[in-house]
């Protein structure tokens, strides 16, 4: 089938080995970060895989990552919401603005790539030492909360905030940058 | 935890019950992309995130922080050859069961 992306020529099969494969690592990580379960991690994946094949005839090209972990975060919340059956309000609910919306509306207002990347590692240099060295720990190495606070010798209610108001600051930096609109600011 | 109950007894007025407010799923969002909240406050912060665009729109900055400052973790290669295999697999054959 004829696809929407950049490539007009491209089939579906080859947009999605162009865009999606490149990005199974990285989506293995953030997965691996939301669920802290391996096995949880590649179900999620798969299933992000499945949604995106579905979608990428409406795909544009355009930042391939942000439109996947946009999609990752849908697949993520209809798995919650999956094992959690008695909470089911509407069994499409968690495809809803997926469906409704075209696959990178919400890509659209982040640029990502080798800029966003410069941003976020700059923004990182200026933080003070404890919270990098909170960013470090969680995010860089993947230790959790709580193996955070024993390496630091801190409660883990400080690596929270220490950590929560870094990543605020990075956000705040990227918003800065204009690689974020400020729709997204609070 | 004391903050948590706190803002999850903060929810918006007169809409569904378990309908979170957004100034609560603001103080949530970081927690919940960590695998940090218990279940019931996953579900409903995941619905706040589903319904909500400007949420949905952080939610997804905060992701690709996370992906950034990510990239050079190890992850498990048997995993990611399943992966790249099922992928593989959906590019040449399309989706199963489809003609």
């Amino acid at each position: 089938m004829a696809a929407a992306h950049d490539h007009p020529a491209l089939t579906d099969e080859a947009a999605f080995e162009l865009y999606v494969l490149p990005e199974v690592e990285v989506l293995l990580r953030v997965a691996l970060s939301m669920t802290r379960n391996a096995a949880d991690a590649e179900d999620l994946v798969q299933d992000t895989m499945l949604r995106a094949f579905r979608g990428i005839s409406r795909f544009d090209g355009r930042y391939p990552r942000a439109w996947l972990l946009t999609i990752l975060r849908n697949a993520h919340v209809n798995r919650n919401r999956r094992r959690r059956p008695e909470l089911l309000r509407d069994a499409d609910a968690g495809t809803s603005l997926l469906e409704t919306q075209t696959p990178d509306d919400s890509a659209e207002e982040v640029a990502v790539g080798q800029t966003f990347d410069h941003v976020v590692e700059d923004a990182l240099a200026r933080l003070p030492d404890r919270y990098r060295r909170v960013v470090e720990l969680v995010d860089m190495e993947g230790l959790s909360y709580r193996g955070a606070a024993e390496s630091l010798g801190v409660p883990v209610g400080t690596v929270m905030s220490r950590l929560h108001r870094a990543r605020r600051r990075i956000r705040d930096q990227l918003i800065a940058s204009g690689l974020v609109s400020a729709g997204s600011r609070r | 935890m004391r903050a948590l109950r706190y803002l999850r007894r903060r929810r918006r007025p007169h809409t569904d019950s378990a309908v979170l407010a957004c100034e609560a799923v603001v103080e949530l969002v970081q927690l919940y992309l960590d695998g940090a909240t218990d279940d019931l406050t996953s579900e409903e912060v995941g619905h706040h995130l589903d319904m909500c665009r400007r949420c949905g729109l952080q939610a997804d900055v905060y992701l690709q922080i996370k992906a950034t400052l990510a990239a050079n973790r190890p992850v498990p290669d048997d995993a990611v050859e399943r992966l790249r295999r099922f992928g593989e697999q959906l590019a040449v054959h399309g989706l199963p069961g489809s003609p």
